[in-house]
């Protein structure tokens, strides 16, 4: 069995579970439990391990998607699940800029443990009140345009539009030359 | 276009660093609320003033009238003469040129009108509660415009540095557990304080920030502050501390005595993974775009 | 109101009245520290987040696995013992051993410790747990 492991991460209610029961073929692995701290406020339960989905594309071959805990106090969690990752996708909801600077420390912790392919898939682009890319970008600490990962508009809700991220992403994956 | 948000949510210095980063002009402006502190305080409206990023003028009033008062507060000018002189004032030209044009106010006189505005902008650093907005599709008020500028970063960088309190940014404040790591850019003109540089001698991602304090015999607090300043100077990102050395307990997951397992695994970057295909990818690429 | 005082009395002469406990903690199951009685030199709020993740992974398992409603997990190290002990809806105990407690008593003393806690959880609306 050959298999590709993704992550999903991103802030407190980026929409990390959602994306992946979009696209999962199996009932989603999911450890939600009822939220007690801040996170009640915007969404009533919340993911303490980890949730897990599979897509099964081919014989015998198939992509592993696991999403993290948004909260920093599971960061034991965000570096065992990134330690064994092809790749990931760091989802920011663009309309929610109290989100940003929590963004931020998962982007660099994951950017720190891991170097491998990576994409930044923004949600609620369409909603008023969402930062427009570039200032996204700036409040995540990606200065550099040149450098930046890739970022795109996705809606987790949407398997068309995780499937055209998750497309993005394996194009990435293409361009990194340890994988071939 | 224009940004919306508390001041919890995004510091105002945080602010003024996207904002001289993406080199917007526009008018921030910055509404008090009541707090916790102050829960009889009534709303006061700011208004700051930016071109290409850099910081312009700072107002507490939108009738145009803030710098035409400083001034004939300070008595340098008549309210009859302002009036004349600033209804001659050609369009898109800074009140302040034109005075000086004019020959009815010395540079001296503007750097000290400009400064008072600074000082405006640097108090609302203390600013605990708050709503912003930054609109970016409003024409500047040239009446209330010196001439000068200054680089938003600087205006920011300067208004920490005589911070006293630094409650408003509690939340932005980089978590002592955290090192710093260098972004492998060397600004020059940066206003830091020598902490500040002390600092930036341990941006190698390695020491935590309490324990940069207890080495250098400085509070945590002082240590935290000057790590802000230089994340948003850009010279450094705050990261996980990597190689934990021996008097770093903080982070070990071992409960009793041993070292962490988990910081083993954090200093390990390269897990063996197995390895991806080419063909693999490519059945990838194609399933995906028939769901596309 | 929860009983945090009350809570964390019965935590700490759990844990001073057994010889081979080393600590105890109770966490709410989105893993946010209750009360605790444990080493100094431990991260409270770390390991009440593992904590949390350990037993939610742990029914998992017993879910997917069909072994019923999970009652404890438990981590058995060479230095000692990590039980996991589902209290409450709202509540998991976590207890730290050394490696010469004796099993069968180690998890008798932790039941009745549970048997003391689990009243003063059931005092208090979840919300609270808050505060």
């Amino acid at each position: 069995m050959e298999v590709l492991r993704i992550v999903i991460t991103g802030a407190v209610g980026a929409g990390k579970t959602t994306l992946i029961r979009t696209i999962s073929e199996i009932q989603v692995v999911d450890t939600d439990r009822q939220a007690t701290d801040e996170t009640a406020l915007l969404k009533p339960t919340t993911t303490v391990a980890f949730d897990f989905g599979r897509l099964t594309f081919a014989p015998n071959q198939a992509l592993h998607l696991y999403g993290t805990p948004g909260q920093a106090r599971f960061d034991f969690i965000w570096d065992i699940l990134i330690q064994k990752a092809h790749a990931y996708i760091f989802l920011v909801d663009a309309h929610r800029p109290q989100d940003f600077r929590s963004g931020r420390r998962i982007l660099s912790f994951m950017n720190q443990r891991a170097k491998i392919p990576m994409l930044i898939g923004l949600t609620h682009m369409d909603c008023p009140g969402a930062w427009d890319l570039d200032d996204i970008a700036l409040a995540l600490g990606l200065f550099d345009e040149a450098t930046r990962p890739a970022m795109v508009p996705i809606n987790p809700t949407q398997p068309s539009s995780v499937s055209q991220a998750l497309m993005r992403l394996v194009q990435e994956l293409m361009k990194a030359p340890v994988l071939n | 276009m224009a940004i919306t948000s508390s001041l919890n949510d995004l510091s105002l210095a945080e602010l003024f660093q996207l904002i001289e980063y993406r080199r917007k002009s526009g008018c921030l402006r910055i509404s008090t609320l009541p707090n916790s502190l102050a829960p009889e305080a009534k709303t006061y409206h700011y208004y700051i003033w930016f071109q290409q990023g850099r910081f312009v003028a700072a107002v507490n009033r939108l009738d145009g009238q803030g710098l035409v008062s400083e001034i004939t507060k300070r008595g340098w000018l008549s309210q009859r003469v302002v009036e004349r002189l600033s209804s001659r004032c050609p369009a898109k030209m800074p009140l302040g040129v034109y005075f000086k044009i004019q020959g009815v106010l010395q540079s001296e006189q503007l750097h000290l009108l400009f400064s008072t505005q600074l000082r405006q902008a640097a108090s609302l650093f203390e600013v605990q509660a708050g709503e912003f907005n930054l609109d970016t599709n409003v024409p500047l008020p040239w009446n209330e415009v010196t001439g000068l500028s200054l680089r938003s970063l600087d205006v920011a960088l300067g208004a920490l540095r005589m911070l006293n309190n630094w409650q408003a940014l509690a939340e932005a404040l980089p978590d002592p557990s955290l090192a710093i790591q260098s972004r492998g850019v060397i600004q020059q003109k940066c206003r830091l304080n020598a902490l500040d540089w002390q600092v930036w001698e341990f941006a190698q991602g390695t020491v935590a920030l309490k324990n940069i304090a207890r080495q250098l015999n400085q509070s945590v607090e002082k240590i935290q502050q000057a790590a802000f300043r230089l994340v948003l100077a850009g010279l450094v990102e705050e990261v996980p501390v990597t190689r934990p050395t021996a008097d770093q307990k903080i982070r070990s997951t071992n409960l009793i005595v041993e070292p962490s397992t988990l910081e083993t695994v954090a200093e390990s970057n390269e897990v063996e993974k197995p390895k991806v295909s080419a063909s693999f990818l490519q059945n990838l690429v194609s399933f995906l775009r028939s769901q596309a | 109101m929860i009983n945090i005082i009350a809570i964390q009395s019965i935590l700490q002469s759990f844990v001073s009245d057994i010889s081979d406990i080393q600590g105890a903690t109770l966490v709410s199951p989105d893993g946010l520290a209750i009360a605790s009685a444990l080493p100094e030199r431990v991260d409270e709020e770390r390991i009440a987040a593992m904590t949390a993740a350990m037993l939610s992974i742990g029914e998992r398992i017993g879910r997917e696995l069909a072994r019923g409603q999970i009652d404890r997990v438990i981590v058995v190290g060479e230095k000692g013992y990590s039980v996991l002990v589902n209290c409450s809806d709202d509540a998991v105990l976590l207890i730290l051993a050394n490696a010469n407690a004796k099993q069968g008593l180690l998890f008798l003393e932790i039941k009745r410790a549970v048997a003391e806690l689990v009243p003063l959880l059931a005092e208090q609306p979840k919300a609270n747990l808050l505060t």
